[in-house]
This record gives C-alpha cells, sequence and structure tokens, in this order.
C-alpha cells in the first residue's frame, strides 16, 4: 500500500476501550478506564507516577491482560495475549525502552519475524524488498538520510525512535502509543518527532502520547485524559485546561493524618552531608545539603535523575564535578564499599533486585553488610540481629526463612535492619516504602523518625506525593538531572508537581 | 501487597523470631527433602546397593579404604563448590593436578628432604593459577568457563612441554605414602588411610569457613552479585578467593593422588567434570546462590559408590563419562526448581516472589509506574 | 553479516525532496547526535588485517629457516590444516550466534570417523550407506543437544558438556584403537586436490562456508538466528518461535562436526575415537570463532570472520611447527591467545548509552538543548 494514503477516516473512532482495570497482588492500579481514541488525533494521557498510565499502555500492548475491560479497535473487540496480536490488530507501541536488535540493521529490526519471500512460502528473504519498504517507511514518515541498511547501534537515540515508530507503522496501525518520546531527545529532534506525528495523524492515526512534559501535551494533543492512583480523573479538550488547571487534576488528595508526627525533641544539628556543585554523566551542578536529624525529601518525575543521584553519593557513580562533604571533611567514594565505610547506607529502589539475596535466610540478608565490610562486628551484630528485627515487627517462621518468601514489607524490614546493623551516619532511601502494606508503611515512617531523633541524616526519594510532603522537613525537586528548586515542608502536591514538570505554577507553598 | 501475609505469621510480629523453626527432627526432615539433603539419602540407598550386591564392601577395613580412595575427588569436589556456589565454574582442576603431580616427581625425586619445600611450592602454584583464574573472570571479564579452559590448555601443554609427555621421575615413598598410608593397627579398621583424615580435616575447615563472613558473602555474591556489590563487598575478591580455594583443592587432591597413580601428565584427566558431576549431584545449583559444602562431598561419594555399583555389576569403567553427562544434564534441568519446591515454609503465607501473571511483562517494555 | 553503514545519499539529490520535511540541517544535526565509536574499523576487516599481518611474519620467520612460506606443499598443508578446524568452526559460529554453545564437538568428530570407517570397511559400495549413517546420527545428537537448549532451558555450555561426555563413554567403552577402514574413494579425496596446491578438503569448506552464509543471510531461519542471540525477548515479542532456530542450528553444527570427521577419516584412513579430544577442536574452534568477530553472547558475528580466525591459527600452527616449536608449547600460546582474545573483544561489545551531561559542559542546560541525550532511565 503506497505509504502516504489516508489510511483511515478521520473522526471515526480508532480504538474504545472501556471499564479497563487491574490488580497486582491485591493491589488494584487502574479502576474502570474508559478511553476513547479517535483516528486521526493525539490524545494526552498525565497523570504522576504511579497513577496506571504505563499499566494502561501495557494492557493496550498485549503486554498484560486486563482483569476486566473490553477493547474495541476499528468496530471489532478484540483481545490479545501476546503483544504481536496487537501489533496484528493494529496497536503499536513505541516504550521508553526500545525493543530493537542492536547488532542488526533498521530493515532487519523492522521485518523481523514478517521478513517478505521471494517465491512464496519457501523462498529465501527478498532483501531488497525488505530495503525499498523500509525506505518507503522512512520517506513516508518524512525522514531522509537514513539507509535502511544502517545498523541500530550506529544510530543516535533520536534515530532509534523514528525505526521503532517506523516499525509500528509497518503495522499498518491504526494507534500508536508513545511513552515518554522526548524524554532523550534535543530540541530540533523534538521538532523532527512533533513533524512525523503531523504526518501520522494527516493519515488518520489515532496516537496515544503519554508524558509528563506539559508543554508538548499542549502542543500536541487534541484531547487530554487525566489519570489519579487508577482512577480516571477527567477526559477534556486541550483547549479548556491550562497547565496549572492540569496539574491540579492531576494531583490533589484528601490530606491524611498517615505519617507520624515530627517529633518536637529532635534538635536538627550541623550539616552533615554537604554537595556542592556536583554533577557527572547523569545529574549536573547539585548543591544541598542535609543535617543531622533531618528528612530531606526529593521529588521528581521519573527520569529526572534521583536514584542516580542518591547513586553518585554512595559511590556508584564517581562524581566528575563539584565535591561531597561528610560532617564538614570533603567525602571521597568511589564505590559502595567506601561508602559503607563512610557509613553511608543505601536502600534501593527495587529491593528484589538490587537489595536482597533472595535464596538466602533472613538472617544472613540482615547481616550481609557487616559480613561485607566490617566483618569482625559479625558477632555483636548477630546477638543485636533478632532484637532489631523484631523491634522492626518482621512477620516470618523463624530467621532462617528465606526472605523470598516474605511479604514485600517484611522484604522492606529486613533491608532496614541489614543497613542499620552498621550504625550509619546518613541513610539514603530510594522509594522506600513502594510496594509494601499500609502496616508495614507506617512502620517504616515511625523508623525514619526513630533515625532522626538518634541524629541520622536522611535523604529520601520518593515518587508518593504524600510521602515526600509528610515526611520531609525540606523537599528538594529535581528536573532533567537537575535541581529545579526547593520547597518547604507541608508544600501542597500541586506545588510540588508543579515544580517537577515544570508547569507555571500560581500556587506556591 | 495489603491482603498477603497470612494470619500466624502476622502474630508473630512483635515478638523475637526463633532461629529456625520447628523442632530438630522437623528441621532434619525438611532438609533432607531439599536436592542438598536428598543427597545423603542418595548415598545411603546407594551403600545398601553395593553392599548388597557385594557384600564385602561393608566391611569396615574394606569400607575406609573405599573412603580413602574417594578422598581426592571429595576434596576436589568440595573445592568445585566455592566457584560454583559464586556463579562461576573452573575447569582447569584436572590440568592443575597434573600440573602438580608432575612437580611432585620432578621436583623431589629421590630427596626426602624436598618433600615439604615441594609441598610448599604446590600449593604456592595452586595460588597462581586460583589468581589467574579468579582475574581473569572478574578484571577482563571473561566468561570463567573460557578463562579456566584456557588455563586447562595452558597448564596442559606447559607440563607436556616440561615432561616431554611421558611418565617421568618418581618421587620418594614419603611423599607417596601421604595419598597412599595410614595409621597402621587401628582397631576395627585395620589401617586408617591418611587420605581419610586429610579428608576429615578439609571437610571441617570448610564447614567453618562457610559459616565465616567470607563464606555467607560467597553465596550471597553467586545469589545476587548486584545486591552484594551494593552492600560493599569486593565482588571480584570474593570470586577469586573461590578460585584459588579451588586450586588449593585440586592441589592437595594432586598430593593424595600421587599415592595412587604415580607421577604421569595424564592424572588427574577429566577431575573437573567428576567434580562438577559431584557438586551437581549434591544439589548445588549452576549459576550460584545455593547448596552445601557438604553435599557436595557427598556428591562426591555418590558418584564413586554409584561407579563401584556398575563395576559390580561388570558394567565397564569406560562408561563413566556418559553416566557423568547424564547426571549432569538431568540434574540439571531439574535442580533448580527442586529447591524452591523443598524450601517453602509449611503454612500458606503467600511467596513473595510474583506469580507471573497470565502474561508477565517482558523486558523492554518496563516503563515504571506511571 | 555485519553490514557496514552505507553511504548515504545527499538529502537534495533524492527524488522525494518535495516530500521530505527534513532539511539538510536537521539531518546534519542528527547524524552528529550519533554515538561515537560507532564508525570503528569493521570487526570482519580487522582479523583480516591481522591474518594478513600474521602471514607477513610467518614469511618471515619461515624464511629465515630457510623455508618458503609461499611454497606448494606449505600452502597445501595450510589450506588442509584449515579444513577440519575450519568446517567444525562455521558450525560453532552458527551455535553462538543464537546464543548457545557447543563443546562436545570433538566427540561428535571422533564418532563420526568410527562409525563411517567402520560401515565402509574399506569399500566404495558402502560408501554412501556409511555416509548417511554418520550424517543421520550426528544430526541425531545436535537434535537432543538443541532440544535439551530450547525446550528444557538448560545452557547451551552444559548441555553440550554433559551430551559430549556422554558420547566420550560411549566412544570409550566401544572403541579401543583404530577402527574400521576408508573406502578409497573417500581416501581419494582426501589427498586430492587443484594443482597440488588447493585441496578438495578446503573447497569443500569454503562450499559449506558459503551456504551457511546465504542461509543467514537469505532465510528466515538465518534472520532469527541474529534476533535470538542478540536479544531472546525481543526475538519472542516480535513472534518469532525460538525453539525450530536453536535446534536447527545445533543439527547443522554436529552435521558439520560429522563431515569434518570424514574429511579426517578421509586422510588417516582409519577411524580413531581419540582424535577429536587430542585436536582440543572444542575450544580451538570457539577461539576461531571469537576471534573473527563473534560476539560470544550472540547475535552478531559472521562466518567469513570465523574463517579468518581459522586461519590465523593455521598458519600459526604451521610457523610453529617450521620452527620447530615444541608442539606441547602451541597449547600454552593457544591457551593464552584465547583468553585474551575473548578479553579484547568482550571489552568491545559493551554498549555505552551517551550520557545526559558529556563532561566538560560548563553551565547549567536548559531542559532539551541536550545533544544526544539519554540517561539510564530511571524508572520508578
Amino acid at each position: 500500500m503506497p505509504p502516504n494514503t489516508p489510511t483511515h477516516d478521520p473522526g471515526e473512532n480508532a480504538l474504545v476501550a472501556t471499564g479497563m482495570s487491574k490488580s497486582f497482588f491485591g493491589n488494584t492500579v487502574l479502576d474502570g478506564l474508559d478511553l476513547t481514541l479517535r483516528a486521526g488525533e493525539v490524545h494526552g494521557l498525565v497523570g504522576e507516577n504511579g497513577a496506571g498510565k504505563s499499566t494502561l499502555m501495557k494492557m493496550l500492548a498485549g503486554v498484560h491482560t486486563p482483569d476486566r475491560g473490553t477493547i474495541v479497535v476499528g468496530g471489532e473487540e478484540v483481545s490479545f495475549s501476546h503483544p504481536v496480536q496487537a501489533q496484528r490488530a493494529g496497536v503499536s507501541t513505541v516504550f521508553q525502552e526500545f525493543n530493537l536488535l542492536l547488532e542488526r540493521t533498521i530493515a532487519e529490526n523492522i521485518w523481523l519475524g514478517r521478513e517478505p519471500r521471494r517465491f512464496g512460502r519457501f523462498g529465501p528473504v527478498d532483501t531488497a524488498r525488505m530495503r525499498r519498504d523500509t525506505e518507503e517507511l522512512l520517506t513516508g514518515l518524512g525522514v531522509s538520510g537514513l539507509t535502511a541498511g544502517t545498523l541500530v547501534r550506529s544510530l543516535s537515540v533520536a534515530e532509534q525512535q523514528i525505526v521503532e515508530i517506523a516499525k509500528a507503522v509497518s503495522f499498518d496501525a491504526r494507534v500508536i502509543q508513545m511513552d515518554e518520546p522526548t524524554a532523550a531527545l534535543a530540541d530540533h529532534e523534538v521538532e523532527l518527532l512533533y513533524s512525523i506525528i503531523r504526518r501520522l495523524t494527516d493519515r488518520g492515526v489515532a496516537i496515544l502520547y503519554v508524558s509528563h512534559r506539559l508543554k508538548e501535551i499542549f502542543d500536541l494533543c487534541s484531547t487530554i485524559t487525566i489519570l489519579k492512583d487508577g482512577q480516571h480523573v477527567a477526559t477534556r479538550p486541550a483547549t479548556e485546561l491550562s497547565e496549572a488547571e492540569l496539574v491540579r487534576l492531576m494531583v490533589g488528595r484528601p490530606l491524611t493524618t498517615y505519617f507520624p508526627d515530627k517529633p518536637v525533641d529532635v534538635a536538627v544539628g550541623d550539616v552533615r552531608l554537604a554537595l556542592s556543585g556536583v554533577g557527572n554523566g547523569y545529574v549536573d551542578d547539585i548543591t544541598l545539603d542535609v543535617r543531622a536529624g533531618e528528612i530531606v525529601g526529593i521529588a521528581g518525575l521519573q527520569g529526572s535523575g534521583r536514584t542516580e543521584l542518591l547513586e553518585t553519593v554512595f559511590g556508584v557513580h564517581p562524581v566528575a564535578r563539584g565535591s561531597i562533604a561528610l560532617d564538614g571533611s570533603p567525602l571521597q567514594v568511589t564505590s559502595p564499599r567506601q561508602g559503607v565505610r563512610a557509613r553511608l547506607a543505601f536502600i534501593t529502589e527495587d529491593r528484589k533486585a538490587k537489595g536482597l539475596a533472595l535464596n538466602q535466610s533472613i538472617l544472613d540478608n540482615a547481616l550481609g553488610v557487616v559480613r561485607s565490610v566490617f566483618p569482625r562486628r559479625t558477632g555483636t551484630a548477630r546477638r543485636e540481629m533478632p532484637g532489631v528485627l523484631s523491634n522492626l515487627d518482621v512477620a516470618a517462621h523463624s530467621l532462617s526463612q528465606e526472605v523470598q518468601f516474605l511479604s514485600g514489607g517484611n522484604q522492606q524490614k529486613v533491608v532496614l535492619a541489614r543497613w542499620l546493623s552498621i550504625d550509619p551516619l546518613v541513610v539514603l532511601m530510594d522509594e522506600p516504602t513502594r510496594g509494601i502494606d499500609v502496616g508495614a508503611k507506617h512502620r517504616v515512617y515511625e523508623l525514619m523518625r526513630e533515625l532522626t531523633r538518634q541524629g541520622v541524616a536522611v535523604l529520601m526519594v520518593s515518587s508518593e506525593l504524600p510521602e515526600v510532603i509528610g515526611m520531609s522537613d525540606r523537599i528538594l525537586v529535581m528536573r532533567d538531572g537537575t535541581l529545579a528548586g526547593e520547597l518547604p515542608a507541608g508544600a501542597s502536591e500541586e506545588a510540588v508537581l508543579g515544580m517537577a514538570t515544570g508547569a507555571a505554577s500560581e500556587e506556591a507553598a | 501487597m495489603s491482603a498477603s501475609t497470612s494470619s500466624p505469621a502476622a502474630s508473630t510480629a512483635g515478638r523475637t523470631l526463633p532461629l529456625t523453626e520447628g523442632s530438630r527432627l522437623q528441621r532434619v526432615v525438611r532438609g533432607a527433602l531439599t536436592p542438598g539433603g536428598a543427597v545423603f539419602i542418595l548415598v545411603a540407598v546407594l551403600f545398601v546397593a553395593v553392599v548388597w550386591v557385594n557384600p564385602s564392601f561393608g566391611e569396615p577395613p574394606q569400607l575406609i579404604r573405599f573412603i580413602g580412595r574417594t578422598a581426592p575427588i571429595a576434596i576436589a569436589a568440595m573445592g568445585q563448590y566455592y566457584v560454583i556456589v559464586s556463579g562461576e565454574f573452573d575447569l582447569s582442576m584436572g590440568a592443575v593436578i597434573a600440573t602438580q603431580v608432575v612437580v611432585a616427581g620432578n621436583y623431589i625425586g629421590d630427596d626426602e628432604s624436598r618433600v615439604l619445600p615441594a609441598i610448599a611450592l604446590m600449593l604456592l602454584i595452586g595460588v597462581v593459577v586460583g589468581l589467574v583464574n579468579g582475574l581473569g573472570t572478574t578484571i577482563l571479564r571473561v566468561p570463567s568457563f573460557i578463562v579456566t579452559l584456557g588455563t586447562m590448555l595452558a597448564l596442559g601443554g606447559l607440563v607436556k612441554y616440561l615432561t616431554g609427555g611421558a611418565a617421568t621421575g618418581n618421587p620418594v615413598d614419603t611423599f607417596r605414602e601421604i595419598g597412599r598410608g595410614g595409621v597402621q593397627d587401628v582397631p576395627v579398621l585395620d589401617v586408617l588411610p591418611y587420605s581419610v583424615i586429610i579428608l576429615v580435616a578439609v571437610a571441617v575447615a570448610s564447614v567453618w569457613l562457610m559459616r565465616a563472613p567470607f563464606g555467607r558473602t560467597l553465596i550471597a555474591t553467586g545469589d545476587n552479585p548486584d545486591a552484594a556489590g551494593l552492600a560493599g563487598a569486593k565482588v571480584w575478591w570474593v570470586k577469586t578467593r573461590a578460585f584459588i580455594l579451588s586450586a588449593l583443592s585440586a592441589t592437595v587432591a594432586g598430593i593424595l593422588l600421587v599415592g595412587y597413580a604415580g607421577v604421569h601428565p595424564s592424572v588427574g584427566a577429566g577431575y573437573e567434570f567428576q567434580a562438577i558431576t559431584a557438586v551437581v549431584l549434591g544439589g548445588v545449583v549452576l549459576g550460584g546462590g545455593r547448596g552445601w559444602v557438604l553435599s557436595a562431598a557427598a556428591g562426591a561419594f555418590a558418584l564413586e559408590l554409584l561407579f563401584s555399583f556398575l563395576n559390580f555389576l561388570e558394567i565397564e569403567s569406560t562408561w563413566r563419562n556418559t553416566v557423568q553427562g547424564v547426571i549432569i544434564i538431568l540434574a540439571v534441568a531439574a535442580s533448580a526448581r527442586a529447591w524452591s519446591l523443598g524450601r517453602r515454609p509449611t503454612s500458606r503465607s503467600t511467596p513473595a516472589a510474583p506469580a507471573p501473571s497470565p502474561t508477565t511483562a517482558r523486558p523492554g517494555t518496563e516503563t515504571g509506574e506511571n | 553479516m555485519s553490514a557496514t553503514t552505507d553511504r548515504t545519499p545527499d538529502p537534495a539529490s533524492t527524488p522525494d525532496a518535495a516530500s521530505s520535511v527534513e532539511n539538510r540541517e536537521s539531518v546534519r544535526r542528527r547524524r552528529a547526535a550519533r554515538p561515537r565509536g560507532a564508525r570503528q574499523l569493521d570487526s570482519t576487516a580487522l582479523i583480516y588485517l591481522v591474518l594478513v599481518g600474521v602471514i607477513v611474519v610467518s614469511a618471515v620467520l619461515t624464511a629465515m629457516e630457510g623455508r618458503n612460506f609461499f611454497s606448494q606443499g606449505n600452502i597445501w598443508a595450510v589450506l588442509t590444516a584449515m579444513s577440519v578446524l575450519g568446517l567444525i568452526a562455521v558450525g560453532q559460529t552458527l551455535v553462538i550466534l543464537v546464543g548457545s554453545l557447543d563443546l562436545s564437538v570433538p566427540y561428535v568428530v571422533s564418532l563420526s570417523t568410527v562409525i563411517a570407517a567402520g560401515g565402509m570397511k574399506g569399500l566404495d559400495s558402502n560408501l554412501s550407506a556409511a555416509l548417511v549413517n554418520t550424517l543421520v546420527v550426528c544430526a541425531v545428537v545436535g537434535f537432543v543437544m538443541g532440544v535439551l537448549v530450547s525446550v528444557f532451558d538448560v545452557h547451551g555450555f552444559i548441555a553440550s558438556l554433559g551430551v559430549g561426555l556422554i558420547v566420550s563413554g560411549y566412544l570409550a567403552t566401544n572403541y579401543q584403537g583404530s577402527h574400521g577402514d576408508a573406502s578409497p574413494a573417500l581416501e581419494l579425496l582426501g589427498r586430492s586436490g587443484i594443482a597440488a596446491v588447493i585441496p578438495t578438503s578446503f573447497i569443500i569448506l569454503l562450499v559449506a562456508a558459503l551456504l551457511v552464509t546465504l542461509m543467514l543471510r537469505y532465510t528466515r531461519l538465518g534472520h532469527h538466528v541474529y534476533a535470538i542471540g542478540g536479544n531472546r525477548d525481543v526475538a519472542r515479542l516480535s513472534g518469532v518461535r525460538t525453539a525450530l532456530p536453536v535446534i536447527a542450528v545445533h543439527v547443522l553444527c554436529s552435521l558439520l562436526a560429522g563431515l569434518a570427521g570424514l574429511l579426517l577419516l578421509s586422510r588417516t584412513g582409519v577411524g580413531l575415537p581419540t582424535i577429536g579430544s587430542q585436536g582440543r577442536y572444542d575450544l580451538l574452534s570457539i577461539a576461531a570463532v571469537v576471534l573473527g568477530g563473534t560476539l560470544l553472547s550472540g547475535g552478531k558475528g559472521s562466518v567469513v570472520g570465523t574463517l579468518g580466525g581459522v586461519a590465523i591459527f593455521a598458519v600459526l600452527d604451521n610457523v610453529m611447527g617450521v620452527m620447530q616449536v615444541n608442539p606441547f608449547l602451541k597449547d600454552f600460546v593457544r591457551g593464552l591467545v584465547i583468553v585474551l582474545a575473548v578479553a579484547v573483544y568482550a571489552r568491545r561489545s559493551v554498549v555505552r548509552r551517551p550520557p545526559r551531561f558529556a563532561g566538560t559542559r560548563p553551565s547549567l542546560p536548559t531542559p532539551g538543548s541536550i545533544t544526544g541525550s539519554t540517561t539510564k532511565e530511571e524508572t520508578a
């Protein structure tokens, strides 16, 4: 089919999803969402981290099966149990992490699994036709200067994205989903993406555009759907919304008295951890300090560099520019081991992947850090550990139970015990209460307060706005690898999210 | 995860957790159901089978001699265990044994005063080989089976070059006695071979080592190298020490083997595969993170008992390799799953490891929790 | 199959320039954002460059011994040496490309010689039956390994190690020394060649290499082999059925090893149960494949590169023989070369995404103005 003729009537419904719901292990992640995508239209999907955007995308992409809900594409009801089925039904997705084979050419990537053959079913692969079809696709998108025979590995990120889009188009997609497409693009590359999107909509393709860059949402989208906590908040034409209004719709929960009160007896002491102009490949010009007995929260959206900041402090990434000081003296850590020796603790984002050895027992995991860095203290730590664990309310059958059989909350408590055993001066926490039940969350918050009472400095990254606002003495907001600003304790969610997205917000603290 | 903790577990919140669950008997039974424990049962079963076919095997003097003969491979298996539990492989054991055997023959010769220096030299060689294997795997980032295959080739070539491919020199009898001899006039047993004493010593040392911080860190590294690194372990040094221990075990095995086999460059050939088979039979998971060191030794005994059994059934010993191949394949295919079946806690608490939803998210489509 | 970056046409000269949205400036800036180092010398070209260097050095060393590297007899010897290892290495290339490994090749080679020789019993009339039998057995061995890897999820290293041991035990039990007798026609093949310079066995290698290369390039199976080796999950996402290509390459690898055994038989005249393990074909074939630029983890590489690696080993062997280097020392050198080769190539394969903030960035970058940027995306 010639690539430039319109493929679908504008205005008709390309995709109608009704009642989409999904739960993981009893956690409802998405609840009864309705979404209508019209041909030739760019539909924006916004919401903070954890709102359910990615789950919805994955269901439409055939990666997850919905617990409830129907999907109708082009008038026909469909269900997907494998991503290939979604593609064949005309729903293609461009994920943030590209699904490309780096060592293969553009053409080979696009036609993977569908390589055209000469002479019918058993003939050889028609590489000439692959090349021609690829070039047609690329020019159809308005891109020149990319040849079908280029290895994907040698392309820039923007070019790789173009390959992903071309692949989506090659399935004759009615709907193309894009997840944070400009996260890794430079200005002029974003322009190119805009023009590609315009071409696609001219041809009647419906685009679901997921992004936290509100400027782009307003540049491109004619309709915007807002999600919050797995629920549908609103679907409005873009013309009826402003950035501030959008942010307000994204947040705004009833306040909870969920967080332990700040203890009155904590004296915030001297500056314990000080970063000055710190930068490397991941973050730039970070200047902040954390005092003893203080909890500093770091908010920001996905991809803003928060985890990389903690990793830099801990020694996972080297500091290329600027300096770090601990209790006044310069801190030079070039490895986690040095970080531990300096009495820094790092509670990682993903406890199963990087925080625990799942096949080992509770006791072995809890003693893991001490054994690795301070082996002589193992005896003492071993004696004290049962007390520490019971203080944390770890619920298990015995200390020799393998941690993989514990609930998320209990696993996180084991992680905490592991790090408490080195008597840290600074505790770096990345999403400390992700994926754990309410009771365990409360215990973690209480622990954080106890730590401040002991004079520990806490630097906490969190995507949960209530948590950041409720627990932090001060809130720093990161955006695109640098600090966007600072807000005092008790700031509104809109103020935090507004600073994180860069939306002009008339609301101050 | 809000609804996932079961009530029996939840009721323990706040009280100090016991070290282990259940009575001693319950623990033994649970342990026996794991692959690491089942191998001991296998040893018992095979022992019975061998005695049934050849009753004199069960007589103490015969039995203790059998244990003495099995000591080298059991020690090698324990050495291989360290490497495998850390997630690697050591295919150079056979070449190390050959090297040590040749050193023993050539360096000691008839000179008794050289025995101790020779042993020191051999241990040094073991350390060097272990260092090369370890650094090649961790610093050069070459897969361990390639590094150790390369070491095997290089050492093998070097040894053959130095000996011209033929058996040379027999070390003095005192040295050979280590492997061959024993404590005489022991009641019931007649002779208690030195190799058995050495085996017991090595086993005790291994158990102690695995309980020490090094051993626990070793297993944690094999289970999750990323988490271990973030916890401050020097992963490269942990793994390198495992390779050194492996090479030293091969050295000790070599010293014992000189007693039986004499000095020939082909002594110890294929030992690494026997050791791996023993370790795998002992329920240690290839890829690291699970398994007990004594199970590896038990696996060696199970293997030797199996060979004895087949021997008595007059199956040629040339089938050994085939038997090993079959065991390796079956054990690997079955082992990883079997561990999770045996260790599940007795109550109905939901495992934290997610059961895959009908369509598990595939890597490459992760967009985070948006 | 590592395609080099094509020369791109000048954007203004493309016929449909009017419909292109991109102007020249945009194309130029887009290209400027490409990662550095992507334009390094193609690895296949590199290996042949090394080969030329090795040949030059060898010619010099040979001349110093008073002999001529390029004499008819010597070239014949080198090419003959290449043919056996070459066939095995081509098979190993396939298996490594798909992300697996085959350590059983020495035993399959030995098995092939004894089965074929035993079947022929020195008679031409038995030739074809013996050939068929041999190749069928080899195919079955490969099939078993392929199934273990694809269906039972056993890593190729273990599966082939186990199968190799099984075959080794069978050989040790049933064959104690030379066995059978090759048919005269086969032996004639072993001696024949073109102008006494190019042995027939070498031509067989070239034909096999060509067929495999064509398969990799022009069949879906070949494309899928690269895909599965490159990233199994991406392949699955695109609907590629991963079991079939894995089984197919293991069967092909064992068939080629069997063919190599037949070539050996044509020279030795009798079946020898230890000829495979003595030749150290497992490690050497892996080394040749790695030297030739194929990634040990799969997904990238070529048969052409492997042949270059094989040639390097053959030339090195030849010159070491001429210089009368002790054969056992050869093993030492080989072991060293293998480890270093993998180490060097392992570094090369790491893909580093360009950092968000390249080192010497002076002031605070405004959002969106960062070129060629991405970080390891912070996954929530």
